[in-house]
């Protein structure tokens, strides 16, 4: 009977493929609560590609329209980060994890950023600032 | 011992969502972060070699052109194809929302939809490693190998090692993807799917960042009189 076979495959694969049993309870239980604190809705995915869309237009208009050299590196820096945010907070689910996990991940990034930044600001002041 | 825990132990459970995350995705996390480490030192290598380069006067359609970086070649046309760039990187992110899709479908027990959608994410993978290639063979072409100067060397180790991830995580979406058609992960076990999905959004986000760095920001000229 197909009812048997379902049941025999389900306890032959290891464990990862039997229905996940966790914070104590099984989850057959279809709870849309707990399901949103793990994924991610498909309207706020649509939303998401969208905003992409539109921020990757947007460099491509900066550099297609000649706006001046300094607001061109500022406006395509910011929508680069906006678009890597979008993409780690939505689609890598970093908004809906615990404040430790955001912590683990924020933390490390400041290491390159500050370097970043002070690799700028030594640029900035060799090539800038002799003509006081 | 507390309720809870007597609970835990009588019913023999596989305890892989320990508190709010699983170790497998705390552990891939921790492993995007350190990948993460390498790309911005070849960024800031990047970057620093651009800041230190002498600028390049090169003749672009009879114009004389001054460049901190060269981005035109000598037979006057753009290195880098932008326009061509511009579809890989939104090829990319769609391959990045059919992730997410994927993910959703799993969620929600839709063997179907994880199949599909799993399938879709692989499909933009390999067409933006194929688009790679054609793009690197052109340059090449051209005479605009690795060892032409620090424009190029740099292009092709940053868009090299991210092309080598495109292509790990190729294999390893492949490798979920068969698991899936036989029934894995489409009944309730999400959590491999989604530490699938994390290293594959990694690989779009750094593409987000290279491309910006690499292709959009060179893109300065200052042109000199004809």
């Amino acid at each position: 009977m197909s009812s048997e076979k379902e049941t025999i495959e389900e306890h032959d694969d290891d464990s990862d493929s039997e229905p996940v049993k966790a914070h104590g309870h099984d989850h057959k239980d279809p709870s849309l609560a707990h399901h949103a604190a793990h994924g991610a809705t498909k309207a706020e995915i649509w939303r998401v590609f969208f905003v992409l869309v539109v921020l990757t237009g947007l460099e491509l208009g900066v550099v297609k329209f000649h706006i001046g050299k300094t607001p061109m590196v500022l406006a395509l820096v910011g929508l680069a980060l906006a678009k890597a945010y979008a993409v780690a907070m939505y689609y890598m689910h970093l908004k809906g994890e615990t404040k430790i996990m955001k912590f683990m991940v924020y933390l490390p990034m400041l290491f390159p950023a500050t370097y970043a930044i002070v690799l700028m600001l030594e640029a900035i002041a060799r090539l800038f600032g002799h003509r006081a | 011992m507390s309720e809870a825990a007597e609970h835990a132990a009588h019913e023999d459970i596989v305890d892989e969502h320990f508190g709010a995350a699983s170790d497998g995705k705390v552990g891939m996390w921790i492993f995007l972060l350190t990948d993460a480490f390498s790309f911005s030192g070849l960024l800031l290598a990047y970057a620093i070699l651009r800041a230190g380069a002498q600028p390049v006067r090169t003749l672009v359609e009879g114009k004389l052109v001054e460049q901190s970086w060269p981005f035109y070649a000598a037979d006057g046309e753009p290195r880098l194809g932008i326009g061509f760039t511009a579809v890989m990187t939104f090829v990319l992110i769609c391959s990045s929302v059919t992730m997410v899709l994927a993910l959703n479908a799993a969620q929600n027990r839709n063997k179907k939809g994880l199949i599909t959608f799993l399938g879709l994410t692989i499909l933009g993978g390999a067409f933006f490693l194929c688009g790679q290639a054609f793009e690197y063979h052109h340059l090449i072409e051209r005479g605009l190998t690795l060892q032409k100067d620090h424009m190029m060397a740099t292009f092709f180790t940053v868009t090299g090692f991210h092309g080598m991830h495109v292509f790990t995580g190729v294999t390893y979406l492949t490798i979920i993807w068969v698991q899936c058609l036989f029934g894995k992960y489409s009944k309730g076990d999400y959590n491999n799917v989604e530490i699938a999905g994390l290293f594959w959004h990694f690989v779009d986000l750094v593409w987000i960042l290279v491309f910006t760095f690499v292709y959009l920001l060179p893109v300065d000229i200052k042109e000199l009189g004809p």
